[in-house]
């Protein structure tokens, strides 16, 4: 009797499971994403041209990490008729800088996101980034527009200040929701974004994160200029391009050319995983693919000034999924 | 056994006695459901528990049915004297809220996400009333006391009409967490009007108000509105004697 009692109390328990309860936040899901680091010129001939490019790579089920587990097999590049070589494969961990960072992220409030980011998922990936901002690590937020519904154009800004505020900023953010629409003028606002880093001066990096969705086609700087003001106060530019449409020629050469992160994300999914990782991409170590990648056209040979976009390509040997196509922009010095 | 258990089951020995005049004591069973039904958050705008999104908030209507029933099985212990009534009504409970939160997307857009919540809980109602206007058939009385809530399983999810329901994977159903709900026992505020038949019976309409808010950052307040059938077992007829003449 006292074994049936017994019983029907385990059994009675067994049936008031309480759900487990977590405390922290989490991000929605994100998706498989590549990203460049940089690229560089190394030399050329009339029959090739021979380059470096780092990739870092990030996986949905890492989260404060990135992946290090892809060999030389996996990579692939391509972007023109000819042969592509990669002669030399390396992968290893870039320790985070020691200098402080303060962070500028610029967004780009024209048009619609409705088509690239459906659910808004900017908002929350942006919040999260904003919260890992700790001190002595600084940021601000901006959105640019022209003929949008920003209240000052081409930048909008919450604040003229450099600080920790994420909670502050998170309200003005929410309401940026609902204000989209205009023309894209991210170029303008980044040339603008830079001026409001020479307001600081204590010895900081000096970063520029630009979401974008679309091409910029209203703005007075042009992609050159805005990248020779970057370089002369050493403001390192990273991009993230949400989308196809974004082109890579400016948006990657931008980045790539002041040092800053590629990130092409053709879906939201990538751009939550590249916001969930960033301010570690920016502040923090890295695990990167380095390669030194040999290219000879089959057709007409490599003039000095001309311009080259190649793409790498990566194939997950689990998944069996190939990532995003990683741009790198080559310009033959002259 | 301690002295207090001991005045406690002696004072219930003693009202369970049902000699003396004007007392006596019912048991039984009751069915109550729970279709009206305010949920009240006040923000303008509430920040996910779990996830790094906020909400604004619009949905803070008195609702029929789709705020959320709650279904109520549980036995009756009922104790007379005179016009005075206390009950003690240990019950279970199957609560459900829906609670509706709007995320915007695009200027003239927005997410509409409805979290459902579900508890089985043990309710614990204990309330004291007074009878009134009584004939021989219908007597009348109001109650109020106070409902022991004990949730021992939760469930949340969004109650989303599409099928796949994309919602999941970029909204956290769990982003209510410590603000329309948690885990710990609660007490409710209970009052009613009650119609009791001879002692067949009883039919009420009670008002239930939660004291306290499941969490401390948002204030939140739960009403809700419900009918009451009990039936009384009739033990009295356990003493009569019955007699069948040949």
């Amino acid at each position: 009797m006292r074994i049936k009692g017994l019983a029907f109390l385990l059994l009675s328990v067994s049936g008031c499971v309480i759900d487990p309860h977590y405390e922290d936040k989490v991000l929605p899901y994100g998706d498989d994403v590549a990203l460049r680091r940089d690229a560089r010129y190394v030399g050329h001939t009339v029959a090739e041209m021979t380059f470096d490019a780092s990739v870092v790579v990030l996986n949905s089920f890492y989260e404060g990490f990135d992946n290090d587990y892809l060999i030389k097999e996996y990579f692939h590049v391509s972007g023109h008729e000819g042969a592509y070589t990669i002669e030399s494969f390396e992968k290893f961990v870039l320790d985070g800088p020691a200098t402080p960072s303060s962070i500028l992220l610029l967004t780009d409030q024209s048009g619609t996101y409705e088509n690239v980011d459906p659910y808004n998922a900017r908002f929350q990936a942006i919040n999260k980034f904003l919260q890992d901002i700790v001190y002595p690590n600084t940021f601000l937020v901006a959105s640019s527009s022209r003929d949008g519904a920003l209240a000052s154009e081409p930048l909008e800004s919450p604040s003229a200040v450099f600080g920790n505020d994420w909670q502050g900023t998170r309200e003005y953010l929410f309401d940026l929701s609902h204000r989209t629409g205009g023309r894209n003028s991210i170029l303008d606002a980044a040339s603008v974004a830079i001026d409001l880093f020479l307001q600081k001066t204590d010895a900081v990096r000096r970063e520029l994160v630009l979401l974008v969705h679309a091409n910029d086609e209203s703005s007075a700087v042009s992609p050159e200029a805005l990248i020779a003001k970057a370089k002369t106060h050493s403001v390192v530019v990273h991009v993230i391009a949400l989308g196809t449409e974004p082109d890579p020629e400016v948006f990657s050469r931008l980045a790539q050319e002041t040092g800053g992160i590629f990130a092409p994300c053709s879906r939201d999914k990538q751009m939550v995983k590249v916001f969930g990782e960033l301010e570690r991409l920016i502040n923090g170590n890295l695990s990167v693919y380095k390669m030194r990648i040999r290219f000879a056209p089959s057709q007409g040979g490599v003039g000095p000034g001309s311009n080259w976009l190649h793409q790498i390509e990566i194939r997950d040997p689990y998944s069996d999924e190939i990532y995003n196509p990683v741009p790198v922009n080559l310009m033959i010095p002259l | 056994m301690t002295q207090t258990k001991k005045v406690f089951f002696s004072l219930l020995l003693l009202a369970s006695a049902h000699v003396t005049s004007g007392q006596r004591m019912n048991v039984g069973f009751t069915f109550q459901y729970h279709f009206l039904k305010q949920v009240k958050l006040d923000a303008e705008i509430v920040e996910g528990s779990h996830s790094y999104g906020q909400y604004e908030v619009r949905d803070n209507r008195w609702k029929f049915f789709s705020a959320g029933q709650s279904i109520v099985i549980g036995t009756v212990l009922q104790l007379n004297y005179k016009k005075f009534y206390v009950v003690i009504e240990p019950s279970f409970d199957l609560n459900t809220y829906n609670y509706s939160l709007y995320y915007p997307t695009a200027p003239e857009r927005e997410e509409r996400l409805n979290f459902h919540t579900l508890f089985f809980q043990a309710d614990v109602p204990f309330y004291a009333g007074y009878q009134f206007g009584a004939t021989n058939l219908i007597r009348y009385s109001v109650f109020t006391g106070a409902v022991v809530v004990l949730p021992y399983m939760l469930e949340y999810s969004f109650q989303s009409r599409e099928g796949e329901n994309p919602q999941e994977d970029y909204f956290n159903s769990a982003d209510m967490d410590n603000i329309l709900y948690s885990r710990s026992r609660y007490v409710n505020a209970l009052a009613g009007f009650c119609f009791h038949f001879a002692s067949l019976g009883k039919i009420d309409v009670r008002y239930q108000y939660r004291l306290g808010s499941p969490g401390a950052k948002y204030n939140v307040t739960f009403h809700s509105v419900g009918v009451g059938l009990t039936y009384y077992l009739p033990l009295n007829l356990k003493k009569k004697k019955i007699y069948y003449e040949d």
